[in-house]
């Protein structure tokens, strides 16, 4: 076999070296530079309690309606992750959030008068205590 | 002093694994695979849902901040097609470096359109980071070319770090976040009773079956995590490397009978990576050759 040094190019062992380097770095600090990720999987401990956000339309005669997000298109799942950076965010970017995830609604032609975003707690547990919830935040007003 | 030598050592013999031999025809071989998988992921995935999302639900990756809003319908069904006639091209060996390159871009633009809607996602990140080692790989190698050398010998060692890396720190952050609790307290049944309450698995049975005992709750978490953290072994313990693709399609397996949660490109990834498929395509070659060979035998 050929020796190493000959065999592969100074560059390309850089480029392992580098590549590998970047790898080991974000898994092991758990930074986040996708496709490079910190691989926090399941990571966590869970406790009895699940702590969430409840996303729910008001409508004209105040009628609460749940917003489930893994009903809506591809594009919205998963975006409950935003709620965490509403504190940081404006009134305006938060509206437009909010509206988004009830445009299937007012398209429907319902009439949505604003949306509230409540935390939510729920016991997990089948003999755990009935889910608490407090109202976090109100966005998403028709513009 | 010593510590110094001791550490050199390592680093040598660390280094001489990763750029050591292996032969032409698994370098090939494994890049095909690859170039199926990415093409079938490319090809197969509901990329186009993400078309229409509101721009305010818009959150790129970092590579992607250039884009204000999610593409058009067009150009994400343009880079399917780009990306998936780029792969089987790639299976063929026509211009292979471009087409494979063309290929893992197209993934990586829509697996990342995926991931810019503000939860981080893993499901395709294996197969990524794993082809991204082929994308410099050498080129012009044929399936049955059973020469070893040095030169072919880093991009299925890189892939095999990759791999070993990704369910150790899977396993490490795990331990980091939760330390022996992970195991030990009631997280697991937990983790069980939630995925029966998200109602996405195709059945609440299997995770209730766990999350009801206790006992087994904490079998399985031991189990999940010996196996993430003992991926490592297959750098040094090659015949390992069969028992850890089974030991990963069970995990997946059960991660989607409780969760829902599609991983299927992790166990093909690893089942690409961690077998050396060269002497099946040989045996294969054979058998075709064989075949071919016998009527004009007969018939003499």
């Amino acid at each position: 076999m050929q020796r190493t040094a000959e065999a592969v190019p100074r560059r390309t062992r850089c480029a392992v070296y580098g590549f590998l380097v970047a790898f080991a770095i974000t898994g092991a600090a758990h930074l986040e530079a996708w496709p490079f990720t910190g691989f926090r999987l399941f990571s966590e401990r869970r406790g009895p309690d699940r702590e969430g956000w409840e996303i729910v339309a008001v409508e004209h005669d105040g009628a609460e309606v749940r917003i489930d997000l893994s009903d809506l298109p591809v594009g919205a799942r998963g975006s409950a992750k935003l709620i965490e950076g509403f504190a940081d965010m404006s009134q305006s970017d938060r509206d437009g959030v909010c509206r988004a995830w009830v445009a299937p609604l007012r398209d429907e032609g319902r009439a949505v008068d604003e949306v509230r975003v409540y935390a939510r707690v729920d016991s997990v547990r089948p003999d755990g205590p009935p889910p608490t919830r407090s109202l976090a935040y109100s966005c998403g007003a028709r513009p | 002093m010593t510590a110094a030598v001791t550490v050199g050592a390592v680093a040598a013999g660390a280094d001489g694994w990763l750029f050591g031999g292996e032969t032409a025809g698994r370098v090939r071989v494994t890049r095909i695979l690859l170039a199926v998988l990415i093409g079938g992921r490319i090809a197969l995935s509901p990329f186009r849902g993400l078309a229409g999302q509101p721009a305010a639900l818009f959150r790129p990756v970092w590579f992607l901040e250039w884009l204000d809003r999610m593409p058009s319908l067009g150009t994400i069904v343009a880079v399917q097609v780009i990306g998936a006639v780029a792969a089987a091209l790639a299976v063929l060996g026509w211009r292979e470096r471009g087409t494979f390159l063309a290929a893992w871009m197209s993934l990586l633009f829509l697996a990342g359109l995926r991931a810019s809607r503000g939860k981080v996602q893993h499901n395709d990140v294996l197969l990524l980071l794993v082809a991204a080692a082929f994308v410099l790989a050498p080129v012009g190698l044929r399936a049955l070319d059973r020469r070893r050398s040095v030169a072919w010998g880093w991009p299925v060692r890189t892939a095999l770090v990759v791999v070993a890396g990704a369910y150790f720190l899977s396993g490490f952050q795990k331990v980091v976040a939760s330390g022996p609790a992970w195991v030990l307290s009631d997280n697991l049944r937990n983790i069980m009773y939630r995925a029966a309450l998200s109602g996405r698995a195709p059945t609440d049975q299997v995770a209730l079956f766990i999350a009801d005992r206790p006992a087994l709750a904490h079998v399985v978490a031991l189990g999940a995590l010996a196996v993430e953290l003992g991926f490592l072994s297959i750098l040094f313990w090659p015949r390992a490397r069969p028992w850890f693709v089974a030991a990963a399609a069970v995990l997946h397996t059960g991660i989607y009978l409780t969760h829902g949660l599609d991983y299927w490109m992790w166990i093909a990834t690893t089942a690409v990576v961690l077998i050396d498929w060269q002497p099946l395509a040989t045996g294969l070659a054979n058998r075709a050759t064989r075949t071919t060979r016998s009527p004009s035998v007969s018939g003499s």
